[in-house]
């Protein structure tokens, strides 16, 4: 027996905050959930950061909570966010938590919870987008603190910012994402200014480590999808984890990606190693006792941990000379 | 002073709270997990009887939220697990229904709450003990609070008595519930091997942090450990000795 014949289907019970119960989001999100048991709660704060949570359980079947964001919607990027070298780099948290379990994920150590909230006022941080281009041109990412197109399905919050971001020349937008989502590019159409980040990891750490996102195949037909629609897109070999035969695992990674999908139509490659904020590791750590990769010594610098910086070096340089066989040098950024 | 009864196969515990109302309820309950709960393994499911309305005289309920009318807060057992039960939320009163007061969240509860005098105090004193996602609420319906039915010691044996293989069902469907996996213990031979290193405290964290990555990579541990003495480098005559046998280890495995 598993553990999917002894708990309830992830989405199965949704926390509605009672506040916006009625909103057309809530309920557009709801009426795709047609068997979810609805629950009311005051605040999502009073489900989501509950004490003594265990995620570990909670990965197994993750329910959803729908809350109105009356706190910080946009926020600076952190150092350890790649900037693209964009000076005016923030990042919109729209859902906190996400559908993926990556045993490496820095929301495990974010979060209390494996439990994931959508908050439904985006109007709101549209809002604020607009204030903030009235200042300066906005690169945004809207999908750090989850994978939003895996979510696509119940909110529309990428099609949404899609249709706003058609309008606002100043504003990029950044959709990172593992999701198998071939589907939606095939039936919107692309925008320039929204870029589509994917995220890869060869096989063996995508199998292992990255439960629940889409397949390194599904990936790559995701990516194919978005090319030959016209969608710029960004490959992601970041975070590079260490295992055991990395370089022929990396090495692999590139020549599957080369025959799989035309490189020079991309608009970017981001590089860079693992690297997490010490209070997060720790909790992290905590969650995936037996997983290999997030338990490497890694080193201490200035409050974050990483490979060593030799390792590092090898890493990137490895990977960065692949990519050059394929890609001018302008069109790659690495993370140091 | 408690009275505890364990199934044959020592699976199964039941714990006998007597008496009524939150004190009892949480002195029992710090007394159980204090003495006998496991920490990511055992599962607290709280049986007991609660008022609610009339046409649910005798059935029994999985509780959603645990809402305390002393406090105001509003607990969330996770229930993440399977249940033919019907859900619906608790509330707990400090001692009698007259006592609930008459506005906000609680009496938007109120219309589907069950009430109980114990519920709030035995999540709120077991969480710390066994976490959210470890914790269950069933409650059968015994009265309506005004409906002038005298809840006893024999109806609510018989309350629960009717419900017996609702709750023996859900029981056995918690057999198979995720237990919390700690990982292997590689604790005394990285102790051992940090005494024989003369290590101080950090290097006694790198040598954990180092031999739980190792293990867990499929390394033998012991066997490494033996070729360091073959080679005559262990026990280490001193700390900085210990600290090159400790650099050689990160140099040459990782």
């Amino acid at each position: 027996m598993n553990s999917s014949d002894v708990l309830i289907p992830s989405f199965s019970k949704v926390y509605v905050e009672e506040a916006i119960a009625e909103s057309p989001e809530t309920i557009a999100i709801l009426s795709k959930l047609p068997e979810a048991k609805i629950i009311k709660i005051r605040h999502y704060k009073d489900v989501f950061n509950r004490k003594y949570q265990d995620p570990r359980i909670q990965k197994l079947s993750k329910q959803l909570i729908l809350a109105s964001q009356t706190g910080n919607m946009i926020f600076p990027g952190a150092p350890v966010c790649q900037s693209f070298g964009e000076e005016h780099f923030y990042y919109a948290s729209l859902v906190m938590g996400c559908l993926f379990s990556c045993d490496y994920c820095f929301l495990q150590g974010m979060y209390p919870t494996a439990n994931v909230v959508v908050f439904v006022n985006i109007e709101d941080y549209f809002r604020e987008i607009d204030l903030l281009l009235e200042k300066n041109p906005v690169y945004l990412c809207i999908s750090y603190d989850t994978d939003l197109l895996a979510l696509e399905h119940l909110t529309g919050y990428v099609k949404r910012f899609m249709d706003f971001a058609a309008k606002r020349p100043d504003l990029t937008v950044e959709v990172r994402t593992k999701a198998s989502v071939s589907g939606f590019f095939n039936t919107n159409n692309p925008s320039d200014n929204v870029v589509f980040a994917f995220t890869l990891s060869p096989l063996s750490v995508a199998s292992a480590y990255e439960h629940g996102a889409g397949s390194l195949d599904a990936r790559l037909s995701s990516i194919k999808a978005a090319i030959d629609n016209g969608f710029p897109v960004r490959l992601c070999f970041d975070p590079m984890l260490y295992v055991p035969g990395w370089r022929d695992a990396y090495r692999d990674l590139c020549d599957t990606v080369r025959a799989s999908i035309p490189m020079e139509k991309l608009r970017d490659v981001s590089i860079g190693t693992f690297r997490i904020s010490q209070d997060f590791l720790k909790s992290i750590r905590k969650q995936h006792p037996d997983s290999a990769i997030i338990q490497y010594p890694f080193e201490n610098r200035d409050g974050y941990y990483s490979y060593s910086a030799f390792r590092n070096r090898e890493m990137v340089g490895f990977i960065l000379s692949e990519i050059k066989k394929d890609l001018p040098e302008g069109k790659i950024f690495l993370w140091e | 002073m408690y009275d505890l009864y364990r199934s044959v196969d020592n699976d199964l515990g039941l714990f006998l709270i007597r008496g009524t109302g939150p004190v009892k309820a949480a002195a029992s309950t710090s007394y159980l997990c204090a003495k006998y709960v496991s920490y990511g393994k055992d599962i607290l499911i709280n049986i007991g009887c609660a008022a609610g309305r009339p046409e649910d005289a005798g059935k029994i309920f999985l509780c959603g939220s645990v809402y305390d009318c002393l406090s105001g807060h509003v607990y969330y057992p996770d229930n993440i697990c399977r249940s033919d039960m019907a859900s619906t939320n608790l509330t707990s009163v400090g001692a009698t229904l007259d006592t609930l007061p008459s506005s906000g969240f609680f009496e938007d509860m109120g219309e589907n709450s069950l009430y109980d005098m114990e519920g709030a105090a035995i999540f709120e004193t077991a969480a710390p003990f066994l976490g959210t996602g470890r914790l269950f609420f069933l409650k059968a319906v015994s009265d309506s609070g005004s409906d002038g039915l005298s809840v006893t010691p024999d109806s609510v044996s018989d309350l629960i008595e009717k419900n017996t293989a609702t709750i023996m069902g859900f029981i056995d469907s918690l057999k198979n519930y995720p237990l919390k996996d700690n990982g292997p213990d590689i604790s005394k031979l990285a102790e051992d091997f940090s005494a024989e290193i003369h290590a101080s405290e950090t290097m006694k964290h790198k040598v954990r942090q180092l031999f739980t990555y190792l293990n867990l990579t499929g390394m033998d541990l012991m066997r490494y450990v033996q070729s360091l003495h073959s080679e005559g480098l262990l026990p280490a005559k001193d700390r900085n000795a210990g600290k090159k046998i400790l650099e050689r280890m990160y140099n040459e495995l990782l």
